[in-house]
Parts: structure tokens; C-alpha cells; sequence
């Protein structure tokens, strides 16, 4: 995994536990963690975490568009974050 | 049980707010979340509670007949439709009310045999059809009209009351998008503000506004629906800080009277209802010091002079430094709060209290919810009468509906099923009910399930 991916990801965690507001959380995520299924965010928590990662790496994301296979790992949506910074350069 | 008084058809959709809303109305960022709509769609059952000796329970999905039975076991005599009210029902992009389905001809049969001519409706809240509904079953329903209802229900007219009670709200409202720039700019200056849809619902509707950013952010969103001719109305609040949350339920009599029929404590994760309890005696003393109680009968008093009776529950909140902020929203419908206090006026009878909670539940295999019951029973966590603790199952479908839609379970790789488990812990004391939600906690552990909450 290249250094730009690993930074990425660490972001990716750190707007997760800050939505969930659970710190504790951090131990538990990695690169394969599956955001829908284990993380379980309800919808209000899935929008701030969307709005976060808008935030954190100003880009923007069609809300209603929005593929949900991208979250099926913090990895997958590391790569989905990663074209789209790609896009903007 | 309520002698003497016309037995009732019970039925409604919990989603009563999205019926409410503006379809022209500029939107909240949000996400498809079809499993929140089957769950929602299955609340139904929760109504149980304010069932009475003969009463009927027409639910959406369908009473699985091992959740009758094991009501019947606790001694609910009511009736139910064993099958969901149309095949329609179970798409879960279906936004039918309850009241929709079961005007068409397929619900007829199961309709009519629960509801013979005569009984009264009991309604969740008044939304569109309800009286049709009524009307075409022969029906008393005695409920407010449509219009009145939505009105009061929406959170500008909560926002109102204060203006009318001579208090100062917390909030302010904007009929735009750049209204919203304007005001969110000046509010973040002091700290994170809310956006609340004006028929939002805990865990939808509402927008926690921490930085500019993300302000702006919405502000394009909202932008965009306006230049497609949406029109906009939101309220805004700075975010409290708040120490507890509580709900006052009171109903007013067809002829104005109020009956003021019981305080919950309101349990949240984040903004999404999790749970409610009895209010203790410390706190009612308070708020009866405080004025609460009185300013509510005035409230009553105002929803029935705008057209307003039945069912009411008023959100209020208590900030850390004390202060209570008396109306958060009016919810004019029934509420958990409600069903909470009927749960405690059946517990009570056993000397027990209860705290209605709900765990959002991931799962790998399809769940038979008559042997899930079996199971709880086998290690002793299921209340029957003459426990001294336990806890009671509330709803089926909302825990199994999703496994059981599927047609191959296992879950596809990778995915699981999604519920939510809503179960009232019935026990003497907090302590108890405490232990007993960490017994079952570790129940779902050790079965794989995953607990969201």
C-alpha cells in the first residue's frame, strides 16, 4: 500500500470516530473494515460522515448518486477518494 | 382494561411526518437508507401496547403468529392480521400509510374481519386516507382534521408557540437558502448550530452545523433545489447544552379538556432515539416547580383552538446549567413515550417497571423468530408473568423482516441483515434493568450478532 493510500486511510478513521463520537472505535478499524456492516452508521451519522469527508478532502459527493459499494471497506473508499482527488489535479 | 368503551381498531405508520412534509420543499442532505424504511414500516407492531382487551392490530408486515402468541402469554387479548396487507408492502420503496393498503381491495377480507362496523379507529397520527379509511370501514374515528394536524405537528408552529406564551424561542427560522448562509454565519460565531426540517424525525431531518465548510455545503445543496423551484423552510438552533432529554404525553378531549398521562426521559444516541423510561418523582417535582406542567395545559389548550384533539407528545429538554427548554417539538400523535407508559401501566400489575429500548442489530443468517423467542426464554431472559424480570420482545418484523425477504439465506458475502431489536426491559429497578440489558447484549454477542448502538 503506498504512502499516499496509508494517509488516506488514517483520515478515513479519524472523521469515523469522530462521527461516531467513540474513540475507543480506533483500535478497531483498519483498512478492511466494512463501514456499512460493522460500523452500522444510521443515516444522520452517514450524512455527517459524508459532509466530513467533503470536508477533509474538499471534494465534493453527489449524496443521492453516491455508490454504497464504496463503503464496503475503509480501503475501497480510500481508492474512491483517490480518484477523486485524481480528478482535481 | 378500559371497560365500557367501544373496542378499537389499532393501526398506523410511524413515518407519519414524511406524509406531513411539503413534497415541494427543499431537502436536508440525505442518503437512500431502504433498511430504515422496512424497520420504520414494521414500528406498527409497537402498537400492541395500546391495545385493549378486543381491540384488533392491523399492522403493515403482518403479526408473526409466535409474537401473538407469546403477547397472549403475557395476557393482550387483542386480534391481528397474519399476513402483510398486500405483497406491495413488502417493496421497500413502498410510501403507502397503512390506512393506503388497506383501502385497496386485497386488504379488504383481512380489514373487515378486524374491524366490524362500529369499532373505533385508533390512528397513530392523522395522515392522509385516515378518514377514507374510517369512512370506508364504518369507522368512528374522531379525529382532528387532516390540515390541523399538520400544522401543529410541523416544528415552526412549536417554534411559534413561544412568540404566543410571551417566551423567547431558541430558534429562528429561514425561507431560504441564503437566509440560511446569513444566519448559520452569525450562529457559528458563537458555536455548532442545527438545522431542523420542519417535519423532521430523530436520526433524519436534522443537520449538526460545526464549521463553515460544511455550512456552505449545505447551502449549495439547498441552492440547487431552489433553482429547480423548491422552496425553503428551516429551523435553526444553536446547539444546546443540553443534560437531558424528556417528553411530557397528554391527550385533549373532544371537548378541550386535557388529561396530562405521563413524563418520559428520552434516551438518544446522538440524534436518534434510543430509548425511554419512566420520569422519576425528583424530576416531576422540578418541573411542576418550575411551571412546566401548566405552561403544557396551556399548549393543550392552544392545539385545541387550532383544531387539534387526541394524542400529544411535547419533547422538552433540560440544559446542564438547569434551565429547562420546555418545547423542543410538538409531536400532535401518539409516541414510544406513550407506548413506554402503556408498557409500565401493564408492568405495574407485577410491581415491575419497564424501559423501552431498541439495539440496531447486523446479522449473517435468517432469523425464525419463534425459535429467537425460544431461545431468550431457554436463558431465562424472556419476561413472563410471575418473573420478577425479564424482557419483552416488542416487534417481530422490525427484527427479522429483512432475513426473511431475502430469498437464499445465507447473507450474500460480506453483507448482513439488518433489524433493530426493540424490547422493553421489565425489572424492579434501574440496577436491574441495567443487568438486563448487559445480559442481553452479550446474548447477541455470543449468537454474532452485531450491535450498532
Amino acid at each position: 500500500m503506498n504512502e499516499t493510500k496509508l494517509v488516506l486511510i488514517e483520515e478515513i478513521k479519524k472523521v469515523l470516530v469522530e462521527v461516531r463520537k467513540n474513540p475507543e472505535l480506533t483500535a478497531n478499524l483498519s483498512a478492511s473494515t466494512d463501514i456499512v456492516n460493522e460500523i452500522g452508521l444510521d443515516s444522520l451519522q452517514m450524512i455527517s460522515f459524508i459532509l466530513s469527508l467533503e470536508d477533509s478532502f474538499s471534494i465534493e459527493i453527489d449524496f443521492e448518486q453516491f455508490d454504497f459499494d464504496h463503503l464496503s471497506s475503509i480501503g475501497k473508499l480510500g481508492d474512491y477518494i483517490a480518484g477523486r482527488l485524481a480528478e482535481h489535479e | 382494561m378500559n371497560k365500557g368503551r367501544a373496542s378499537a381498531l389499532v393501526a398506523g405508520s410511524f413515518d407519519a411526518e414524511q406524509f406531513w412534509r411539503d413534497p415541494g420543499a427543499s431537502r436536508l442532505p440525505t442518503m437512500p437508507d431502504k433498511e430504515r424504511e422496512f424497520i420504520v414500516g414494521a414500528m406498527d407492531e409497537l402498537l400492541f401496547a395500546l391495545c385493549a382487551e378486543g381491540d384488533a392490530l392491523l399492522v403493515r408486515y403482518g403479526l408473526p403468529v409466535a409474537q401473538h402468541a407469546y403477547l397472549y402469554r403475557l395476557g393482550y387479548r387483542f386480534e391481528a392480521n397474519r399476513t402483510p396487507l398486500t405483497s406491495l408492502a413488502l417493496a421497500p420503496s413502498s410510501p403507502r400509510s397503512v390506512f393506503a393498503l388497506g383501502l385497496a381491495a386485497e386488504a379488504a377480507p383481512a380489514v373487515e374481519r378486524l374491524a366490524p362496523q362500529g369499532r373505533r379507529l385508533s390512528a397513530y397520527a392523522v395522515i392522509p386516507q385516515l378518514a377514507e379509511f374510517a369512512a370506508r370501514y364504518g369507522l368512528a374515528a374522531d379525529a382532528p382534521a387532516y390540515a390541523a394536524a399538520r400544522a401543529v405537528n410541523s416544528k415552526i408552529y412549536s417554534h411559534h408557540l413561544y412568540e404566543r406564551f410571551g417566551l423567547i424561542s431558541p430558534g429562528q427560522i429561514v425561507a431560504s437558502a441564503e437566509e440560511l448562509r446569513q444566519a448559520g454565519e452569525q450562529l457559528l460565531a458563537e458555536g455548532p448550530f442545527l438545522i431542523k426540517d420542519p417535519y423532521g424525525v430523530s436520526g433524519k431531518g436534522n443537520l449538526l452545523i460545526a464549521a463553515p465548510s460544511l455550512l456552505q455545503r449545505v447551502v449549495k445543496h439547498l441552492l440547487a433545489q431552489e433553482q429547480q423551484g423548491a422552496s425553503t423552510c428551516f429551523l435553526l438552533e444553536p446547539l444546546l447544552d443540553k443534560q437531558t432529554d424528556f417528553s411530557c404525553q397528554f391527550r385533549i378531549e373532544a371537548d378541550g379538556r386535557w388529561t396530562r398521562l405521563s413524563v418520559q426521559r428520552i434516551i438518544n444516541d446522538a440524534f436518534a432515539y434510543l430509548g425511554s423510561t419512566q420520569a422519576e418523582p425528583a424530576l416531576l417535582a422540578e418541573l411542576e416547580q418550575a411551571g412546566y406542567f401548566a405552561l403544557m395545559e396551556r399548549l393543550a389548550g392552544e392545539l385545541f383552538k387550532d383544531g387539534y384533539r387526541g394524542h400529544v407528545c411535547v419533547d422538552s429538554m433540560q440544559l446542564a446549567d438547569g434551565m429547562i427548554v420546555p418545547i423542543v417539538e410538538v409531536n400532535a400523535r401518539q409516541s414510544m413515550g406513550l407506548i413506554n407508559a402503556g408498557l409500565d401501566g401493564y408492568l405495574s400489575d407485577f410491581g415491575l417497571t419497564g424501559n423501552l429500548i431498541s439495539l440496531s442489530l447486523g446479522y449473517e443468517q435468517r432469523l425464525d423468530y419463534a425459535a429467537w423467542l425460544a431461545e431468550l426464554e431457554r436463558e431465562g431472559l424472556l419476561f413472563l408473568p410471575g418473573r420478577s424480570s425479564g424482557l419483552i420482545p416488542l416487534a417481530a418484523n422490525a427484527l427479522c423482516l429483512a432475513s426473511q425477504l431475502a430469498e437464499a439465506p445465507p447473507a450474500p458475502a460480506g453483507k448482513l441483515y439488518k433489524g433493530r431489536s426493540y424490547v422493553c426491559l421489565a425489572a424492579r429497578t434501574v440496577a436491574e434493568r441495567a443487568l438486563l440489558l448487559a445480559n442481553y447484549r452479550q446474548f447477541l454477542h455470543s449468537r454474532r450478532f452485531t450491535v450498532y448502538n
